[in-house]
């Protein structure tokens, strides 16, 4: 034998997928492995005879490959700072750093192994029934137990090594194939063919299925089908990537591992026709020592020897009950290995318990004899792997002559079955039978006639799961027969129950290898058939997906003005505010505050919400969703009002401008802009579609800026060029339409929500930017400043203005919120709230009230959510306060009971510290310039 | 400090050097095999009428877009059309006798993009749950969407017979898209290539 990367490799082979002119090395717990490129890790570690790669969940008993695909049980290992790493699939790489996980202190010497001496404690259930009691020790063993837990290391949060990035992409072939073995690449082509995208996905690294390890005539069968996928635009191949579940009309997720500069890539796939071709899972065999290193299954063998020239071992014997165990012997011989006993099923032969400990050395046959060997092979059936087919609703049905579940016929129009999964067949049988699926499933998928799924017929296969003696059912979980038979005799006789009981399937192979053994065996102990129980339900994923790929890039969408560049650049502390950055303040809100109050201030307002809004009937939908009356709106005038929805809950406020006969500009809060537009459009739609009214909103089309301060129509009146800005022209509440710093189209309101003589703005956006930095330049002299959100804040507070959804909440009806003089239940056509607000009125003593509260200490400024209670009883909160820079003391709103609610009424008030402070509602509304001189001037 | 005259700006950072066409402050570098460019200073109309209106008939149907009088009329949703023009253009749209038409405009609120490229499907692929394959959205077709979790109008728009796609978003939400777009497609060696043509 050659030795060329290690002592087991093999001379070349036609049929090898690794590059022996490419070679590296990586490390296997510390010491130096040869490697050729496409290699994986599994197969240059046998190479190197590195036949122990795991250990066992509960015993740690060593642990060798079983079946060297991605689902091997056995062969879960620590790559770097990535845990729990396939390592019969995941190719090797130079200079990676590979170790065994689950093990202490070494892979060769684990003290976990004293678990075996205990074992007959540690049967299933032994969780359940020992740590229940005395209960407050539970913490103690949480502990301890947490020793345990298999799976590898995650780096500390922060110490990762750099690595690429996760994401996520859609797909709408017409035609999804999972599995590019013969039957899902004939499937993809006829569906191709036929017209149809084709996504054909391929959880191995090369397309080709059981082919790829098969005999010359299969691999001249594999190299047509290539060449043919090679040349046929319409599939697109995805290698490495995996069907991982499929949802309600056809959603089919598929985890991509091959995306440049992308860890794992999560396809969302909407699939007109889905094929599910997986092919079959080889089974593994029942029997004392099972799980022995040098135990494999002969897919096994046939996928080390063809794919990357590896000697399985050096002396074999070969328990086989079909085709595929006949072919390994071929495989075997002709790899060198020496063949010391073919055991055959089919005439009686069996197996009876593998010898050795650590490794093979022998295996007892039926009959006492005993066969030294180092390798065991065993092809006793095959698993069908159903979980794509549950996925889609469809039950599976036992098929004792097959030995195997096959689909049923309830299986949805846009899922269809090719290859081993829908039944048997010679090569030809099977390629043929899945071209006639493609080829249906193209037709579904372009809405064209239904057609009937031809379906294959089934062979003869023995039944062989358990030899005479017990061995392990599931390798991941460490779960024996044995404790199959424990849990039945405890009464757990379902193959649901016995799966949580001992759980057994529920590890990370998720039952490929273990269910039909486990409901096998469930069977031998109860006396059931397999068909009697049936099997466990498989859902989504099939194969398990990192927690990268299910969030995959995160990207949160903001919202910005046109001047957020320029309030960064000037030292905005930002403030997030639904999807907007807003400047905060700019590093003073008190002397912001006191900019507006004693000069000028700009702030950015932009995020108001804004619609424009057309039409003869504006003013009817206006009456039906303010609680105010519209009739008498001029144009040039703009009005206060506020929304309640249909159950009188206030849910946004704002101004609306009458800027021509039939257009009106609507603001609304910032947070409320979408949900006011939904609104609005809502009633339109539903229940007046007979108005003529048209919405579009307008937020972002204008950017906005409020110019506050006794100082601000000075300002204005520097860069307004065409609109009267004097008292008598323009006075309070009103709207005109001009020039500012030159941009035309400007809409200019004089309102004020900080309580001073103030001018809201709104500029073509484009422009915003202009504007701002002219109003700065403008108002330098006059020491115009801008201020942020909380100085904002404050001065709408000091004026005694609530905010919707701070100072009201979801059940703040509109009296509650204070606005008794607003709301007109005389007008003549109903309004939205108008019914509750009515009834409102009919209980005074019902509900809360919004007042304006001043503590009595006048330096205590209680936080916001300060409860306010009587007694022991909460009776409200404190749901706005600061101390005010105007006042020089604390303010505050609070909602209270309405027998509280009084001026003047003594409020007692609970600080987090427990201390309790007394208060009483302020004798008026606003706390600064009561009569609004300020803002009239 | 504020310049002397009123300077409009886009919403997308300036690629190199800017200077002024028209009122508009631009700025330009070089193209890709995929390419962005922004078109937000084309002057931008949302039209409003009823769908089985004269109107709406002189108008392209639903999920269309066609160029007419100098501007491109996409059809976004039944009775929503977006018109674009050159800047400081007219909409070219007149509302038939008795129909009720609103025309908006909203040239400063909305931001427009347009993606060029072999490769622009597959990068919208990675943001946008739709089908865009030829046989789902063929060149002239109009939809709506999220694309990067942002409201957006796509329009498949091909240029010269490259696939051509233009992004209408709320402007204050646009320069996320651009990034989300510049992200989706790094590894398609997308470029922003700053302000594109002054025509639609």
């Amino acid at each position: 034998m050659s030795s060329t990367s290690g002592p087991y490799r093999l001379p070349t082979r036609p049929s090898e997928e690794i590059d022996r002119t490419k070679s590296f090395t990586f490390s296997w717990n510390g010491t130096s492995v040869a490697a050729y490129e496409g290699d994986t890790i599994v197969s240059a570690l046998l190479a190197g005879g590195h036949e122990v790669i795991a250990r066992g969940l509960k015993y740690h008993r060593p642990r060798g490959v079983l079946s060297a695909t991605f689902h091997d049980p056995n062969c879960t290992v620590q790559v770097g700072d990535e845990p729990n790493v396939r390592a019969a699939h995941r190719l090797a790489k130079s200079g990676m750093a590979v170790q065994a996980q689950n093990v202490f202190p070494s892979l060769k010497f684990d003290v976990g192994t004293v678990n075996q001496v205990g074992s007959r404690f540690l049967t299933a259930g032994f969780y359940y029934k020992t740590f229940m009691w005395p209960g407050p020790l539970w913490p103690t063993y949480e502990k301890v137990l947490s020793r345990f837990a298999p799976g590898g290391r995650v780096a500390p949060n922060g110490t990762a090594a750099p690595h690429d990035s996760y994401d996520h992409k859609y797909a709408h072939p017409d035609v999804l194939v999972a599995g590019a073995g013969p039957a899902g690449i004939s499937a993809a082509l006829a569906a191709a063919a036929a017209g149809a995208d084709v996504l054909l996905v391929e959880e191995d690294h090369f397309i080709g299925g059981h082919l790829r390890y098969g005999g010359d005539a299969e691999q001249a069968r594999l190299a047509e089908l290539r060449t043919a996928v090679a040349a046929e635009t319409r599939i697109t191949v995805l290698t490495n990537s995996v069907v991982a579940g499929r949802y309600d009309d056809n959603w089919v997720s598929v985890v991509q591992r091959t995306a440049p500069g992308v860890i794992e890539r999560l396809i969302k796939a909407r699939v007109g026709v889905l094929v599910v071709a997986p092919g079959l899972f080889e089974r593994p065999y029942v029997f004392e020592n099972n799980d022995l290193p040098g135990v494999m299954l002969s897919s096994a063998a046939r996928r080390l020897i063809k794919l990357y020239g590896i000697a399985p071992g050096r002396r074999a014997v070969v328990f086989t009950a079909n085709a595929d165990g006949d072919a390994a012997v071929e495989a075997l011989r002709g790899a060198g290995v020496e063949i010391a006993a073919v055991v055959d099923a089919r005439t009686g032969g069996n197996i009876v318990r593998a010898l050795g400990r650590g490794h093979l050395t022998g295996v007892e046959l039926s009959g006492g004899r005993t066969v030294k060997a180092d390798l065991l092979v065993t092809a006793v059936g095959w698993t069908a792997p159903t979980s794509l087919i549950n996925m889609a609703g469809a039950r599976p049905v036992w098929n004792q002559t097959a030995a195997r579940f096959l689909p049923g016929d309830d299986l949805p129009a846009n899922v269809l079955v090719a290859g081993g999964l829908g039944g048997d067949g010679a090569l030809d049988e099977l390629i043929e039978h899945a071209a006639q699926i493609g080829q249906l499933a193209a037709q579904r998928a372009s809405g064209g006639a239904e057609g009937v799924a031809p379906r294959l017929g089934v062979a003869a296969h023995p039944a062989l799961f358990r030899s005479s003696t017990h061995g392990f059912i599931d390798y991941t979980e460490d779960v024996k027969s044995k404790d199959i038979f424990a849990a039945a005799a405890e009464g757990y006789d379902s193959s649901e129950l016995v799966k949580r009981f001992t759980t057994a399937t529920m590890g990370p192979s998720q039952g490929k290898y273990e269910v039909i053994n486990t409901i096998a065996v469930l069977g031998e102990a109860v006396g059931a058939s397999i068909g009697d129980l049936g099997t466990t339900v498989w859902r989504p994923p099939f194969a398990p997906i990192s927690l990268g790929a299910l969030a995959g890039h995160h990207s949160e969408p903001v919202r910005i003005s046109p001047m957020q560049e320029w309030h960064d650049a000037h030292g905005a502390e930002p403030l997030i505010a639904g999807q907007w950055i807003r400047p905060e303040h700019y590093g003073d809100p008190t002397a912001e505050v006191n900019a507006v109050r004693s000069g000028v201030g700009i702030i950015d307002v932009t995020p108001l919400g804004k619609l424009d809004l057309r039409g003869p009937d504006v003013a009817k939908l206006l009456n039906l969703v303010y609680v105010n009356s519209w009739n008498k709106l001029d144009v040039g005038s703009v009005r206060y009002g506020v929304m309640c929805t249909e159950d009188g809950v206030v849910m946004d406020d704002g101004v609306t401008g009458r800027l021509g006969e039939n257009q009106y500009l609507m603001s609304t809060t910032s947070s409320g802009a979408a949900t006011v537009w939904e609104w609005l459009e809502n009633w339109l739609q539903t229940e007046h579609p007979d108005w003529q009214v048209h919405i579009t909103p307008v937020t972002t089309s204008f950017a906005s800026i409020n110019i506050a301060g006794p100082k601000s129509r000075e300002l204005m009146s520097r860069l307004v060029s065409d609109v009267d800005l004097s008292n008598e022209a323009f006075p309070y509440m009103k709207v005109r339409q001009g020039t500012i710093a030159g941009v035309a189209n400007c809409v200019l309101w004089r309102i004020g929500f900080t309580g001073e003589l103030s001018y809201e703005i709104h500029v073509p956006a484009s422009y915003g930017l202009h504007v701002w930095e002219s109003l700065l330049e403008a108002g330098a002299d006059l020491g115009v400043k801008p201020f942020g959100i909380e100085a904002q804040r404050v001065l709408r507070l000091e004026k005694g203005h609530f905010i919707v959804a701070q100072d009201t909440d979801a059940l703040t009806k509109g009296f509650s919120a204070g606005i008794d003089s607003l709301i007109k239940l005389e007008k003549p056509d109903y309004f939205s709230g108008k019914s509750e607000l009515a009834w409102q009125t009919t209980d005074a003593t019902d509900g809360t009230r919004v007042v304006p509260v001043l503590t009595d200490d006048p330096n205590v400024v209680p936080p916001e959510a300060s409860q306010i209670v009587v007694g022991t009883k909460i009776a409200g909160r404190i749901t706005s306060s600061r101390m005010s820079p105007t006042l020089k003391r604390s303010i505050a709103l609070a909602q209270v009971p309405i027998a509280l609610s009084a001026h003047g009424s003594a409020l007692t008030i609970v600080l987090p510290s427990g201390n309790r402070v007394s208060a009483r509602v302020f004798d008026g509304h606003a706390f600064v310039d009561p009569e609004g001189e300020r803002l009239r001037g | 400090m504020a310049s002397q005259t009123s300077i409009a700006r886009g919403p997308y950072p300036s690629v190199g050097a800017t200077r002024v066409e028209g009122n508009w402050e631009v700025s330009s570098g070089p193209t890709g095999d995929l390419t962005i460019t922004d078109l937000t200073r084309l002057a931008k109309w949302t039209v409003r009428a009823d769908a089985d209106s004269a109107t709406a008939a002189s108008l392209p149907p639903a999920g269309t877009l066609v160029r007419a009088n100098d501007t491109l009329q996409v059809a976004g949703a039944p009775g929503e059309w977006l018109v674009v023009g050159a800047p400081d253009s007219e909409s070219g749209v007149e509302g038939a006798a008795g129909d009720f038409v609103s025309i908006v405009d909203v040239t400063h609120g909305r931001a427009l993009l347009r993606l060029t490229g072999t490769n622009a499907r597959d990068l919208l692929a990675k943001i946008c749950a739709l089908n865009l394959s030829d046989k789902a959205c063929p060149d002239g077709t109009s939809t709506r969407s999220q694309v990067g979790g942002i409201v957006t109008d796509l329009a498949r728009d091909d240029v010269s017979g490259t696939l051509s796609f233009l992004l209408h978003s709320e402007r204050s939400a646009s320069r996320s898209l651009l990034t989300a777009l510049l992200d989706a497609g790094h590894e398609f060696g997308v470029v922003f290539a700053g302000t594109g043509a002054a025509t639609p």
